[in-house]
Parts: structure tokens; C-alpha cells; sequence
């Protein structure tokens, strides 16, 4: 039984980029993204903010088997999303039964003082 | 509840799960090998206490309870799909009494051993 995937893969030679379904909150410091990355272990994981865009690259891999069922893709998953005024410094992500939690913390803002004479 | 042939209490506890096949919830991987059944089935974020498992005549069936939240997300974007689901995999010769199964990273891995072909050849001896 052959792999579906795969031979759309080799026939259109380019290298698939998968999605996976995440959620985003709102929190009282600023967002928390809660994303489905199941078997997806920390080596495998690379998360950065820049430009203003938080990137979640994944990678999944799958023994070669003879398989009965195949529903999981193996390969690159990878996500870009956007948060504006975020502090680079104040993002963190924990990895837990396949759930990638990031919280992102909003940069706080510059408030000018204005001083009364 | 609409009329249904065959009706039994048994199909009010399945009505509670929903089907993970048509939902593609549950994605599942199934190995077989010359002794044994291996299943990988994704679920992330799914607790050991909110998943059960059963065997029976061949067929294997999962079932994953919700997690009831109490909290109020403000959500800015929701993709995650929340709720119970059952599934059942046909497993011919599978060993009902031979069941592991193991949850690591959102994936519950689960080894079904074989039945062993019984040699049933006899031979009769003609009085």
C-alpha cells in the first residue's frame, strides 16, 4: 500500500509544508497560542519571533513501516503568525502531551509622563 | 430520538462519542507485523484518566472523554476542535488478552499480539 502523500509530494518536486490547528487567547499579559503538535518531540521543534511574525517549525517523523493505515504525514509543519508589539524577551513555550503552549507577552507600552509645572 | 432499526441501550452510550473517522479526529497509524499490531493514535492534550479502551470480538475501540474547562477564553482565533470521540480498528487474530498500550507526546501507542494460528490438522485413524 503506498502512500498517498508521498507521490503527490515527488510529483509536484516541491517540499510540502503541513499546517496543524492551534488556538489563540487573549491574556491579561497578552496572547497565549495552544497548538496540535502530537509525537513532535523539543529537538524537533524551532520557534521564533521576528518581524513581528511568531514561526513554529515542526518537523514529524515516521518509521519506515510497512503500514495496514496511514493517516499521519510525516515531514515539515510550519506556521507563521502575526503579533504586533510583542517582547522578544518575554516569550516562552513548554511542550506538553503534544501541545505546544506559547505565551507571548505584550511590550509595555511607553506611557509619557507629563509633568504639570 | 428518531427511529432507528435495532435500537439497544448500548447505541445511547455510543451516541455520546462522536465518530472520529468522519471528523478525522484520532489520526491513526496501524503496523502490522508478522506477531503483533502496532497503533499510534494522535491526541493531543488528551489526560490518560479521559481515555478508554476496550477490546472485543477483533475489534478494538477508543474512546476520548472531553475536558470539561471552566474557563472563559477570549479566543482571537479557535481551530482546535473540542468533544468526545470514539473509533474502532478491525484487527483480525488479534490476542485480546495481549493489550499495552502507552501515552508519550500526545500519542497513544498501543502493541496487539497475534493470536497463534492453531495447528488444527488431526489425523484419524479408521478403526
Amino acid at each position: 500500500m503506498y502512500n498517498l502523500n508521498k507521490v503527490f509530494d515527488e510529483f509536484f518536486n516541491q517540499e510540502v509544508v503541513r499546517s496543524f490547528p492551534l488556538d489563540v487567547v487573549e491574556t491579561k499579559e497578552g496572547y497565549k497560542v495552544i497548538a496540535e503538535l502530537a509525537g513532535v518531540t523539543k529537538e524537533n521543534l524551532n520557534i521564533s519571533y521576528e518581524n513581528d511574525y511568531l514561526v513554529i517549525e515542526a518537523l514529524k517523523k515516521l518509521d519506515d513501516n510497512q503500514y495496514l493505515i496511514n493517516e499521519r504525514s510525516s515531514g515539515k509543519y510550519k506556521r507563521y503568525l502575526f503579533f504586533k508589539e510583542i517582547d522578544e524577551d518575554g516569550i516562552t513555550a513548554k511542550l506538553e502531551n503534544g501541545l505546544l503552549i506559547i505565551d507571548l507577552k505584550r511590550k509595555e507600552s511607553l506611557k509619557k509622563r507629563i509633568v504639570i509645572a | 430520538m428518531y427511529f432507528m432499526r435495532n435500537y439497544n441501550l448500548l447505541d445511547e452510550f455510543h451516541n455520546m462519542f462522536n465518530d472520529a473517522f468522519s471528523s478525522k479526529m484520532l489520526k491513526t497509524d496501524i503496523i502490522e507485523k508478522e506477531n503483533e499490531y502496532e497503533l499510534n493514535i494522535e491526541m493531543p492534550g488528551v489526560l490518560k484518566d479521559n481515555i478508554e479502551l476496550d477490546f472485543k470480538e477483533s475489534y478494538l475501540t477508543i474512546s476520548v472523554k472531553e475536558e470539561k474547562k471552566n474557563e472563559d477564553l477570549k479566543y482571537i482565533r479557535k481551530e482546535r476542535v473540542s468533544g468526545s470521540y470514539s473509533r474502532s480498528y478491525y484487527l483480525d487474530m488479534a490476542d485480546g488478552e495481549n493489550i499495552s498500550a502507552k501515552l508519550t507526546d500526545g500519542i497513544l501507542n498501543i502493541i496487539i499480539k497475534k493470536l497463534k494460528k492453531l495447528d488444527t490438522k488431526r489425523i484419524i485413524s479408521v478403526e
